[in-house]
């Protein structure tokens, strides 16, 4: 956009209908994107391997279908396509926080590698049943142990006598992380039996193909705080864009929120994996293109990120139903298909990304 | 405001930069650090404002504005008088307002939400501006020249006018006390005189502190009320501008030779530069 032509501002309230201006694009996109979201969930349900109807879908929820399709709408279809919205909304939330705090356009949830530690976790359990304890949700368990264990190390590595820099903290967790990547490989080098070796490579692809009920809500619940932190820090990460002096000179207080904002991001990121698997590209690509759209104000972006990443996954989830008989890993597509449009939305905004 | 700093030492691990620095700032005064490059004029403006931790020595502000601070902060004071190292951040950035010397920003922020970010610590934001506030982010705009800036977004404005953003932030937040680094550094010479001009005015008019680090000697000579010379970490010199800025110091300090002189056309003093110190020529 050129602002060229744009009058320079004569009194206050010409700046009073800029912000008002922006204001009411970034709440007209909310309000778009909430509508969106209902359109999308509806339609997801009746699409799968099962035939059924938008009418039918309707008759179910009056409470007159047939259980056949009561038990797939209500037991499979719904809790799956709820899943990936707490997991898709999660991830674009953390990938927004972690681009802002590290100042860098390649930032990720898993920037930390905090996710290779939560898969290092899971694949423990799944190879050796590690943590079996924990009963049905060991894999789980294990995956968000491990997620902050990772970051616990990460910390630690950074942490020098005169705090802890952002860019040793970047670096340690590129260390990191490639340590555990390297320890999940060698884990699964060591496994003979072929049908835990699928299991550990299907899970590394990430699918929402296994969701239930009770995984959406213990999901919803640590997401959702993850989510919630991070919303309460908006006005911090738009100050801490500036640079970390320029954010401490102007009050923000930095080691506070970088805690709060790596909490969060863990239990994010360790809520999403735990229910799913590791799913790549949604925290990359959804904070960019929204951020060309209504701008970098975190008090917006952050509930922008959390409908658009939400709609983004619930799309990749029927995608991967709906390609073929088999579920394909949506950790696939949303690689596969998300790539391509990343691809052209930077093509198309070239000046407007950073 | 007044600024008192004590026996100041600071050292990167082992490179000593700033050795038993003390100097009293007081509000209404512009006072000018001068000194070469690495003499440690920015570093003592960094550990001023807490953003590097000081090895030894006291910063003390005294005669400031109690509502500033908590009354945790003022129950550490002494004698009326709160060390920097006490106050938190958010204090520190409601009576001192920093213009840095670099600041890249990626985010394509606008010009205007940039500046809003100054009233942080008074816990003003874009949704709960008050009129007042409102007023002064348009009045703090207008006075930096950065009005016609408004729109544009902070990651493409040339260095000249990321420098007047930043300085109409730093005047929002309405400091006591006003931390300029190299302040002039990539202005057109237009605004360079300008943004003196309301340096100096401001000082004045709103009775604020303002440390000026530069090595503009020309500038500071018009502008500033005091200087402190620096060289290697320490003050070698300080006093009024007329006691301090001299042939002879100049040529000690920079390495220059120089004529001082009194003009009834500029205001303050006119420093003419001649040429390389006749001490380097042989």
């Amino acid at each position: 956009m050129s602002k060229s032509d744009v009058p320079i501002p004569k009194s206050q309230s010409d700046l009073d209908d800029m912000m008002r201006q922006k204001r009411s694009k970034s709440l007209f996109t909310i309000v778009m994107l909430c509508l969106a979201i209902l359109v999308i969930f509806f339609c997801s349900l009746f699409v799968g391997y099962a035939q059924i109807t938008p009418q039918d879908v309707i008759h179910i929820w009056m409470g007159d279908g047939s259980w056949q399709n009561t038990y797939i709408i209500n037991q499979i279809r719904m809790p799956r396509v709820a899943c990936a919205a707490v997991v898709g909304a999660g991830l674009a939330v953390a990938g927004m926080a972690m681009q802002a705090l590290f100042k860098n356009p390649l930032a990720s949830p898993s920037v930390l590698g905090i996710s290779s530690g939560a898969a290092f976790g899971a694949n423990l359990c799944i190879a050796f049943g590690i943590g079996a304890v924990f009963g049905s949700f060991s894999i789980s368990v294990m995956a968000f142990i491990c997620c902050f264990v990772t970051l616990l190390v990460v910390f630690a590595i950074a942490t020098t006598r005169h705090g802890t820099p952002t860019i040793l903290l970047l670096l340690a967790g590129v260390a990191v992380g490639s340590f555990f990547g390297g320890m999940t490989s060698f884990l699964q080098f060591f496994v003979d039996d072929a049908d835990i070796l699928q299991s550990m490579v299907y899970w590394a692809m990430g699918s929402f193909a296994k969701c239930d009920w009770l995984d959406f809500k213990v999901s919803l619940l640590i997401v959702g705080v993850g989510v919630l932190m991070i919303m309460l820090e908006s006005k911090e990460l738009n100050l801490i864009t500036l640079g970390d002096e320029q954010a401490k000179a102007l009050g923000v207080n930095i080691p506070r929120m970088r805690v709060i904002v790596l909490i969060a991001d863990a239990l994010i990121v360790g809520g999403c994996v735990s229910i799913s698997g590791t799913i790549g590209f949604v925290g990359l690509i959804i904070p960019h293109v929204f951020r060309t759209l209504v701008g970098p104000d975190h008090r917006y972006l952050s509930i922008i990120c959390v409908l658009a990443g939400a709609i983004f996954l619930m799309i990749m989830d029927v995608a991967a139903r709906s390609f073929s008989t088999m579920d394909i890993p949506i950790g696939v597509l949303t690689s596969l298909l998300g790539a391509p449009f990343f691809v052209y939305i930077m093509r198309k905004k070239k000046n407007e990304i950073w | 405001m007044e600024l008192t700093v004590n026996g100041l030492d600071f050292s990167y691990g082992s490179k000593e930069t700033l050795r038993n620095v003390s100097f009293e700032a007081h509000q209404g005064e512009v006072l000018g650090i001068l000194g070469e490059n690495g003499c440690g004029k920015t570093t003592l403006l960094k550990c001023i404002n807490a953003i590097l931790k000081r090895d030894r020595g006291a910063i003390l502000l005294s005669d400031y504005d109690p509502a500033m601070f908590s009354e945790k902060t003022l129950g550490r004071a002494e004698d009326g008088r709160i060390d920097v190292k006490d106050a938190s951040t958010k204090e520190i950035a409601r009576t001192m307002a920093v213009v840095s010397q670099s600041a890249t920003i990626n985010f394509p922020f606008t010009v205007l939400e940039t500046v809003m970010m100054g009233r942080y610590s008074k816990g003003t934001t874009i949704g709960n501006a008050s009129e007042d506030d409102r007023n002064l982010i348009f009045d703090c705009l207008r006075d930096a020249g950065a009005l016609e800036l408004v729109h544009r977004h902070v990651n493409e404005l040339s260095g000249g006018e990321l420098r007047r953003v930043m300085i109409a932030r730093a005047l929002v937040q309405s400091p006591s006390a006003l931390l300029l680094d190299e302040p002039t550094l990539h202005l057109d010479v237009i605004h360079q005189i300008e943004l003196m001009e309301l340096v100096s005015e401001l000082a004045k008019t709103r009775n604020i502190l303002v440390l000026m680090v530069t090595h503009d000697m020309m500038l500071a000579a018009r502008y500033c009320d005091k200087i402190i010379m620096m060289e290697k970490g320490k003050i070698i010199e300080s006093g009024t501008t007329e006691e301090v800025l001299t042939a002879e110091n100049l040529d000690k300090v920079f390495h220059v030779k120089c004529r001082v002189e009194k003009n009834p056309e500029i205001r303050g003093t006119n420093v003419i530069i001649i040429g390389k110190s006749d001490r380097d020529k042989k």
